[in-house]
């Protein structure tokens, strides 16, 4: 039967809201509220009012037994909790800590590298067109010139930049393999099994004859009214000074220095060529032997004349040697070449 | 006076803030208001295990109170919202590992509920009510409990124990009924929570 198909007395009644409620679950919520139930209530409800009231009563002292001992438990959880505290919070703040750490390791890397670059540019170490940049920049060092230095002899084998910055005058920069003995003459010899270089000699008004030449050494000796040339190599004088000095150049490896021969001009004599003068330990005069150089398998022959007589080499020339020779070990130890004595 | 209602009222902000700064005497009036409804509830609820399951709720509190924000309502919603979950824990735990009991030992010892009705009818402990309370479907021992003992009404129930205002107030109703039924015998309950608590609680009245 629908709303519609019956007698208005057959139709259903609908509670209105106020009825919603009824006395039982108005009884209910006043005994779920504490409020109890009325003196007119049936027997039944004053006695479920008796069980959820007696549910509610205050505490027995069984219930309390056990508080010292939940304080003790909540301070120690306190106390083993609060170290904990900060190092929550710096996690918070910063969950990887790595990161935090990256600004500084680049920042600190940035430094290191501007230092470095700066300490090399200030030392005049750096590639010409860089250190050119950082002249213009922040005045460091002018780049050394490219160009051969007035009479100073050079020769890289390997290309290299010599190894004094600074020109130094008297001296020239030679192509590699070259020797230019200044004064006297220069025998060359050649070998067969390596590339021989020819010095070539100049005779200088003074008599002093530069040479080129890789490996440092030095003659030893002087004699009297003879010329003593260098040679190439270096070590430690082998030969006592005598009447008729014989140094003897025991060269070691290939040298950037330029040699400084000195010949006497008035005998004809000659210096000999080639000489890495940064390494001399001495300067005299001295007989030459050839000396034939290597550098790293590329071999050339620096070949020094033999007999050569000069005088000995006084001034300047003597006394950049003596300082230099306080370098010899090192520069060598750094090159490792070797010398062949032909 | 009626046990369920407030307590600290207005100066509980006071003893929250002391006691999650560690104050031990803020602590311990918390736990003076809280901890009686907090362990009827759990009795009626997880029966013996209603202490260990209490000292492990006021273990949890204790650790997270200083990061707790609210007032006295809310503290004890989050205090019986935090007993719920033990003791749905502890229910999953004991379906995992089930102890069956020897013949010589009793699986209840609470008393019988002819005793508790006849103690019902005069003046009952607290203990013998929470007893009677024991006795209805879980679900509305509960309700009944934080209604009446801790002293929420319908919505603060609701969200504790995730059912609506409407679900919570019939199943109170119902558990009035059922208690009423078992003070004054079967016959006042309704037919169709017989088989019900018969067959969760396994109670005969």
């Amino acid at each position: 039967m629908s709303a519609f198909d019956g007698s208005p007395a057959e139709m259903p009644i609908v509670p209105s809201p106020a009825d919603w409620l009824s006395p039982d679950e108005a009884t209910a919520e006043r005994l779920l509220s504490g409020r109890g139930v009325g003196p007119d209530a049936p027997p039944e409800q004053r006695a479920l009012a008796r069980v959820l009231m007696s549910a509610a009563r205050p505490a027995t002292e069984w219930e309390l037994a056990g508080e010292e001992a939940a304080v003790a438990t909540f301070l120690a959880v306190t106390a083993a909790s609060r170290p904990r505290r900060p190092a929550r919070a710096r996690a918070r703040s910063a969950p990887n800590p790595f990161a935090r750490r990256i600004p500084v390791l680049a920042a600190g890397g940035l430094l290191a590298v501007v230092a470095a670059l700066g300490g090399t540019a200030a030392a005049g170490a750096l590639p010409a067109p860089l250190q050119q940049m950082a002249h213009s920049v922040f005045g460091a060092p002018a780049p050394r010139p490219m160009s051969p230095a007035p009479g100073r002899v050079h020769k890289s084998p390997s290309g290299t930049l010599p190894a004094s910055p600074s020109p130094t005058p008297g001296h020239t920069t030679k192509p590699k393999g070259s020797t230019t003995p200044s004064a006297g003459k220069t025998k060359t010899k050649s070998t067969p099994t390596k590339t021989t270089k020819s010095p070539k000699t100049k005779k200088t008004s003074d008599g002093n004859g530069n040479g080129n030449g890789n490996g440092n050494g030095n003659g030893n000796g002087t004699g009297p009214g003879t010329g003593n040339g260098n040679g190439n190599g270096n070590g430690k004088p082998t030969a006592t000074p005598t009447a008729k000095a014989n140094g003897k150049g025991n060269g070691k490896g290939l040298g950037n220095g330029a040699g400084n021969s000195q010949g006497d001009g008035n005998n004809g004599t000659k210096a000999g060529s080639g000489n890495g003068n940064r390494h001399h330990r001495r300067t005299g005069g001295g007989k030459r032997k050839n000396a034939c150089l290597l550098d790293s398998g590329r071999a050339w022959i620096a070949i020094a004349s033999e007999s050569v007589s000069a005088p000995a080499v006084t001034g300047a020339h003597s006394r950049t040697a003596a300082r230099d020779a306080d370098h010899d070990h090192e520069g060598f130890s750094r090159n490792t070449p070797e010398l062949f004595t032909l | 006076m009626f046990y369920g209602r407030f307590v600290l009222g207005e100066g509980f902000p006071k003893v929250l803030r002391a006691a999650a700064d560690g104050d031990g005497a803020a602590f311990a009036t918390l736990w003076r208001d809280s901890h009686p409804p907090l362990l009827r509830y759990l009795w009626v609820a997880a029966g013996d295990a209603a202490e260990d399951l209490a000292s492990d709720v006021w273990l949890d509190v204790a650790r997270r109170l200083g990061k707790f924000k609210g007032g006295e309502p809310e503290f004890r919603g989050w205090l019986f919202t935090l007993a719920r979950r033990k003791v749905i824990d502890r229910h999953r735990y004991e379906a995992r590992h089930p102890v069956s009991p020897t013949g010589d030992i009793e699986p209840f010892e609470r008393p019988a509920s002819d005793d508790t009705v006849a103690a019902a009818l005069e003046d009952i402990s607290t203990e013998s009510a929470l007893t009677l309370i024991a006795t209805l479907p879980r679900d509305q021992a509960e309700i009944i409990v934080l209604r009446v003992v801790v002293g929420m009404d319908a919505t603060e129930v609701a969200k504790i124990v995730g059912k609506s205002p409407g679900a919570v107030r019939v199943a109170a109703h119902r558990a009035l009924r059922a208690l009423s039924a078992r003070l004054t015998g079967a016959g006042g309950m309704p037919p169709d929570q017989r088989g019900e608590e018969a067959g969760q609680r396994g109670v005969t009245l």
